[in-house]
């Protein structure tokens, strides 16, 4: 029970601070509503509906590279604060890494909420399958933001930062991105009769891939994260 | 004894090389039957590179579980840099078997694309560590990553797969010679791989002596 509510409060620590300069909020939604904008443009120029192949791989190309250029604060704020000495003696690093990760994953879905309709709206792809569709991208979601909070933690110890987190994180995203784009692709109907709707067997293997995918990142994570923490 | 068993590398390797030209049939089954000679160079790298990489997270492992030893994170690297050149070298050669007998030098066949995302991974693995001066903090770093990598990477081994259509011959049965040719090049590359591994730490213990020298100079 104590573990649980030490995780808590470093979740809604998270949030508080944030809420304070809402820096990392407005920047992270401001990305994906450009690069929505850049998308909604560039269909304008063609003219003609996106392919739901497009369509999903849009879908899963934007919110990773929002991801990647949002989640990344969750460890480097800490080291430029200075309150990284302060976290580690207030909480275990188990408990730091859950209420972080927490926070990331909610900032993370909050995204796709608002990129997900958009751009399908905008990409003119009827959706066959909502649930689907929103079990794929919750899991993918969850998944991301396990991945990045790791990789957050060591890419704030580097002197590079900024564009390191994309290139150490997307070579291990490369599993989610497969099965979240063929997912979101059998939720928009490809490899279905055209017309109605699709069930959702057709991505239940998909969705049990993001599943043990975000299983084992999560796993991972809580296993090695202690020896970066207790340094 | 360390002298011998390099000179039977050499000469291992050597009789491999030969026969892999002169005593290897065609083999039947594949498009372009005189030109599969290659895989006798092909397999026997992936498999070198694989070692190379669970070497590298083992050293990872080992540094961080047994009392971080600076010169198990040197292990972790010099393993690293090696299975980055087999796993280049497996690519190179898969690049030129494609083109041969699928006419194509890329098409995103799983096992291409799980070697290459090892490649981009060391590759990342190279940039972090670049990116950190302390050593210790470097080390501790680059281990947490190799081992999240090496608990994530059998995950796409088995999930790619599923998603990506393969040109790789399932069905297809080398016949003996093959089986041989192909054993025993492995044996010698992994055999390489040690000398240069132990050539490799080696190096880096001189440097971390110099390196502890040159500190405790005023």
């Amino acid at each position: 029970m104590d573990w649980t509510r030490e995780a808590l409060a470093v979740f809604v620590r998270e949030w508080r601070t944030e809420w304070r300069t809402r820096v990392a909020l407005t920047s992270t939604v401001l990305f994906a509503v450009g690069a929505l904008v850049l998308i909604g443009l560039a269909k304008q120029v063609g003219r003609t509906a996106f392919e739901p192949t497009v369509t999903a791989t849009l879908l899963w190309i934007v919110l990773l590279f929002t991801a990647a250029s949002g989640l990344g604060r969750a460890f480097l704020h800490e080291e430029e604060r200075g309150t990284a000495l302060t976290l580690r003696l207030c909480a275990r690093g188990t408990t730091v890494w859950t209420g972080k990760f927490l926070a990331n994953a909610v900032l993370l879905v909050g995204i796709a909420v608002i990129t997900a309709p958009t751009l399908l709206t905008l990409a003119e792809t009827p959706v066959r399958n909502v649930g689907l569709l929103t079990a794929v991208s919750l899991l993918g979601c969850i998944g991301i933001a396990a991945v990045l909070t790791t990789m957050s933690a060591l890419v704030a110890q580097t002197s590079a930062r900024g564009g390191l987190l994309a290139v150490v994180s997307f070579p291990l995203l490369t599993p989610l991105l497969l099965a979240g784009v063929h997912g979101t692709q059998a939720a928009l109907g490809v490899g279905s009769k055209p017309g109605g709707m699709v069930s959702f067997s057709v991505g239940v293997g998909d969705v049990k891939i993001l599943l043990s995918f975000a299983v084992i990142a999560i796993t991972a994570s809580l296993l090695l994260f202690d020896f970066l923490w207790n340094d | 004894m360390a002298q011998l068993a390099k000179i039977l590398l050499g000469i291992g390797t050597a009789i491999v090389v030969a026969l892999s030209f002169l005593y290897l049939p065609a083999a039947e089954g594949f498009p372009s039957p005189e030109l599969a000679r290659i895989v006798a160079l092909h397999l026997p790298n992936a498999m070198a590179g694989l070692v190379a990489a669970v070497a590298a997270g083992c050293y990872g492992w080992r540094y961080l579980a047994g009392g971080r030893n600076p010169l198990d994170d040197a292990r972790s690297l010099v393993a690293a840099v090696l299975a980055t050149i087999f796993l280049a070298l497996t690519t190179v050669t898969g690049m030129v078997f494609a083109q041969v007998q699928w006419g194509q030098f890329w098409n995103w066949d799983p096992k291409q694309t799980c070697i290459f995302i090892l490649l981009l991974i060391f590759a990342a693995y190279f940039v972090l560590r670049a990116g950190i001066e302390d050593e210790e903090k470097r080390a501790t770093v680059s281990a947490v990553y190799i081992l999240f990598a090496a608990v994530m990477t059998p995950v796409l081994g088995y999930m790619v797969p599923k998603y990506l259509p393969s040109l790789h011959p399932t069905n297809t049965s080398f016949d003996a010679a093959y089986h041989t040719v192909i054993w025993s090049a492995s044996a010698c590359l992994i055999g390489l791989y040690a000398w240069l591994f132990n050539l490799g730490v080696r190096y880096e213990r001189l440097r971390l002596h110099l390196d502890a020298i040159v500190r405790d100079e005023p």
